[in-house]
């Protein structure tokens, strides 16, 4: 067997045992070998070799009374590890706080992941929530505010790349086309803040505004996210001011100057 | 088999990522390639196409002008779905919140594992204490109050194993000494709660109370942590107080539990 194609299989281990921990949700927190091999398309025989890894090395535990696997305590020493080390999301929770005060809504800093947001840090409104989120959780950047904020950083080819393969359809009104989140990246980086109205689940309107480092680059967004009924669109643009100087703030407590 | 050495290589590869994901610290949040290599005791190319493999899997971020990696931050939604499965945190969770509002501190909920303590939640106080710990960190048993009230509780054996372990000083306050480790312990049992001023940490005093199952034996503890010059002789008696009741809280919930699945509730 040449060299290459023995790294390649390897590689494709350690790339399937990820796979298998990215399986897991809030709503799926156990998985047993034959639905983790059906999800994955791998042989029985390979899931369970890969699950006797991940066991091993701590990344998936056994359930006894249920006989299927569930995350190990090893990830959330990495979860810890993070969150421990994220100096924006310690700048960002005093701002976002007063912004949920201000607005009665949900508020999140996130950040870019390939083409998906993360939440590094949310504050929930008095409102009983009715979108789910959590620290961690990855949506697609193309339908958040967050996300088009961040996306608007990057290049025309870079947005081109990540969405080779298209562009995932979340709510009624996500944009479909490569064209279409061009367009409406440009519109973001003309008016400072992005506005996403239906677009991640029927009924919900996000805001969103730019967190940049010292160097003046955007590093982190800004959020807040609730329901039409209340954030109506005659109330967008001062809701919107709001968000741009709470993503203004932080980025002056990362060390950014006011010109 | 024809290849059998292949299908070693192809676990031994796994494994090694995920060795590598650990080696990402709160001490040490970055790494570059070749200190990958170094401590996984691997080659330089080989590191470099496990992280790079990371990297496209989304476990690992790369810093474009320092080529430094970490730890990508989506993995924090991986300990969010742990705590909420975890029974011991589902049941605890209430107690450390109430704990977190009477005391102004820092709390945590430990168990001891692999002769570790095993922080599995923490909820920041009025004042965070960020650099000392987080959910899902390892210290110590025997310098750690949270450490200390689960060995406290725990048969004899356990004790003299982490005993035989040795007791390495980490301040000038750390207990090395047996004998007067076992007197702390049983300082420990009579008074309900386990007290370290700063003997993992200079400048860090920690309380911590046992939760026990109802044979009397402990399963994990419940913490507060600050700075010594907050938590101090003055204060101790009402923490020491509030973190007794946090843990009997745990412990009431934990034996309501079983009862009710014993009697099929």
């Amino acid at each position: 067997m040449s060299r290459t194609k023995g790294d390649t299989s390897q590689l494709q281990s350690v790339k399937n045992g990820m796979r298998i921990l990215r399986l897991y949700t809030m709503e799926r927190p156990e998985w047993g070998v034959t639905e983790i091999a059906v999800s994955l398309g791998l042989n029985k025989s390979t899931a369970s070799r890969l699950i006797s890894d991940l066991c091993k090395e701590g990344y998936l535990e056994k359930n006894s009374a249920t006989g299927k696997y569930r995350l190990g305590l090893s990830l959330l020493t990495l979860s810890g590890v993070v969150q421990s080390t994220l100096e924006i999301a310690r700048e960002a929770m005093d701002t976002l706080e007063r912004l949920v005060d201000t607005l009665q809504e949900a508020a999140h800093v996130s950040i870019l992941e390939k083409a998906n947001v993360t939440y590094l840090c949310k504050v929930d409104c008095k409102h009983p929530v009715r979108l789910m989120s959590h620290v961690g959780k990855l949506n697609p950047a193309c339908c958040t505010s967050s996300g088009k904020i961040l996306l608007a950083e990057l290049s025309e080819r870079e947005v081109r790349q990540l969405y080779a393969d298209g562009l995932p359809k979340m709510g009624p009104q996500s944009v479909e086309t490569i064209e279409e989140l061009l367009d409406d990246l440009r519109t973001v980086r003309e008016q400072g803040y992005a506005v996403c109205i239906d677009e991640m689940h029927e009924d919900s309107v996000s805001i969103g505004a730019p967190i940049r480092d010292y160097t003046g680059r955007v590093i982190a967004a800004v959020s807040i996210v609730g329901p039409r009924q209340r954030i109506t669109a005659a109330k967008i643009p001062e809701f919107a001011k709001a968000v741009v100087d709470a993503g203004k703030e932080i980025s002056r407590k990362l060390g950014v100057m006011e010109p | 088999m024809r290849y059998p050495s292949v299908s070693r290589e192809q676990v031994s590869s796994l494994r090694n990522a995920l060795r590598l994901l650990g080696l990402f610290h709160m001490d040490r949040p970055e790494l570059n390639v070749s200190e990958m290599a170094e401590e996984l005791q691997v080659g330089v190319s080989t590191a470099y196409r496990l992280a790079n493999t990371l990297l496209e899997e989304g476990f690992l971020v790369k810093d474009p002008h320092t080529r430094m990696y970490r730890l990508a931050a989506s993995l924090m939604g991986m300990g969010q779905i742990i705590i909420a499965r975890t029974e011991l945190c589902r049941l605890s969770s209430g107690a450390l919140m109430k704990l977190v509002e009477r005391s102004g501190e820092t709390t945590h909920l430990a168990i001891v594992q692999d002769n570790q303590v095993f922080y599995l939640n923490k909820i920041d106080g009025e004042h965070p204490v960020y650099l000392m710990s987080h959910a899902g960190r390892k210290l110590p048993v025997h310098c750690t109050s949270t450490g200390q009230a689960i060995i406290a509780f725990r048969p004899e054996e356990e004790i003299k194993r982490l005993i035989e372990m040795g007791l390495p000083a980490y301040t000038r306050n750390t207990i090395t000494d047996r004998e007067r480790f076992r007197a702390r312990l049983e300082q420990i049992r009579k008074e309900g709660y386990a007290l370290s001023v700063e003997e993992l940490h200079e400048g860090v005093t920690s309380l911590a109370a046992p939760v026990r199952l109802p044979s009397g034996e402990s399963v994990a503890s419940v913490s507060i942590a600050g700075p010594s010059r907050r938590i101090n002789r003055m204060s101790i008696p009402r923490l020491a107080r509030l973190v007794m009741e946090a843990a009997a809280e745990v412990s009431a919930k934990l034996a309501d539990r079983r009862d009710g699945k014993r009697t099929g509730k």
